[in-house]
């Protein structure tokens, strides 16, 4: 199972990357941009469990090292991998996550801010 | 009487030697120097957290420093009255272990900021600064790309409130404006402290200003400050 965390400035903070980037674009000619948004994507590769169970747990490694509640905010995406055992446990030999819904496939998201 | 102090070293750090020169100068010891993994302090009276570029300033600077066995320690020894300074990278350990309120961000020039700057003394009566006088002028070296304080506006008027601001950028003329802000910190904030007034954390580099020969000596008079009980 892998959850990827965005995280990025919250909305106020001043990002003079971004606006850096911004200009920057806006120099090599395209004019259309109307501004830039950075954000970094830590992305965590976990054992096998339930969904909750993990987001839980990545939601607790956030607030704990990878987001700094003062600037940042973050939201996670995950996704569950096709063969995943958690994904096909009455269907053997078979390739369930091709024939089911979420939240067995696919990508969820979560918003969360701290 | 002169106090037992300890520096912490993390992979990175890159400031000390200067801090056990500076800290020799004062008490005519030699200071303890811990590595990030231990888990206890010995017992001293000051913890130093060095400048330098910790854990390459992985995931924001400060931010795995901060969650280094040792800090758990600090934290402890810090609640127990025993006086913490952190420089540059250690101001950033220092708030990144929540130990300190606020963030330092990039610099709004996004660059790196070597020079000499002007500080202002806002007070003189705690452990680090009673060597200095009141609203003091103060010549001091910065050397960081981190630098910009930034803290919600809300705990920003409170730590103005309870006078935590200890040193701020100005002009040679002890003005605050905003042509010497370079880093961009709110409120020209060079330095503050926690309420209880024994953690000090700042972006500039008193030991780096401890010899009239090298430059001044303006910094010397905050470690006789806290290192001279």
């Amino acid at each position: 199972m892998k959850i990827q965390v965005f995280i990025s400035l919250k909305k106020g903070v001043l990002d003079r990357e971004s606006q850096e980037i911004s200009a920057t674009l806006k120099r090599l000619g395209f004019s259309c941009t109307l501004g830039v948004r950075q954000t970094r994507i830590i992305e965590i590769e976990l054992d096998d469990m339930p969904l909750s169970e993990a987001e839980t747990i990545v939601e607790q490694m956030c607030k704990k090292v990878l987001v700094n509640s003062v600037i940042e905010v973050y939201h996670l995406k995950t996704e569950v991998e096709k063969n995943s055992r958690m994904s096909s446990p009455n269907l053997p030999g078979r390739d369930f996550a091709d024939h089911v819904s979420p939240p067995f496939s696919g990508i969820l998201n979560k918003t969360g801010s701290l | 009487m002169t106090c037992k102090t300890a520096i912490l070293i993390f992979p990175g750090t890159n400031r000390e030697r200067e801090m056990i020169t500076a800290v020799r100068n004062v008490t005519m010891c030699n200071p303890i120097m811990i590595w990030h993994t231990e888990t206890t302090l010995p017992p001293v009276d000051v913890i130093m957290i060095p400048g330098g570029f910790s854990y390459g300033d992985y995931l924001r600077p400060g931010a795995i420093a901060a969650r280094s066995p040792i800090m758990q320690d600090v934290a402890k020894k810090s609640q127990d009255g025993v006086r913490v300074l952190g420089i540059c990278n250690g101001f950033q350990i220092l708030t990144e272990a929540n130990l300190l309120p606020g963030v330092l961000m990039r610099n709004a020039t996004l660059k790196f900021l070597c020079r000499n700057t002007y500080l202002r003394v806002e007070r003189n009566d705690t452990h680090f600064t009673r060597g200095y006088h009141q609203k003091e002028i103060i010549k001091i070296p910065t050397a960081n790309s981190g630098g910009n304080y930034f803290v919600d506006p809300l705990i920003l008027t409170q730590i103005e409130k309870e006078g935590r601001i200890i040193f701020r950028y100005c002009n040679a003329d002890g003005e605050i404006d905003d042509d010497v802000n370079l880093s961009g910190s709110l409120g020209n904030i060079a330095g503050i402290i926690n309420k209880n007034g024994n953690i000090l954390g700042m972006m500039p580099h008193p030991e780096n200003s401890i010899d009239p020969l090298f430059g001044g000596g303006d910094g010397l008079i905050l470690f006789e400050s806290m290192l001279k009980a």
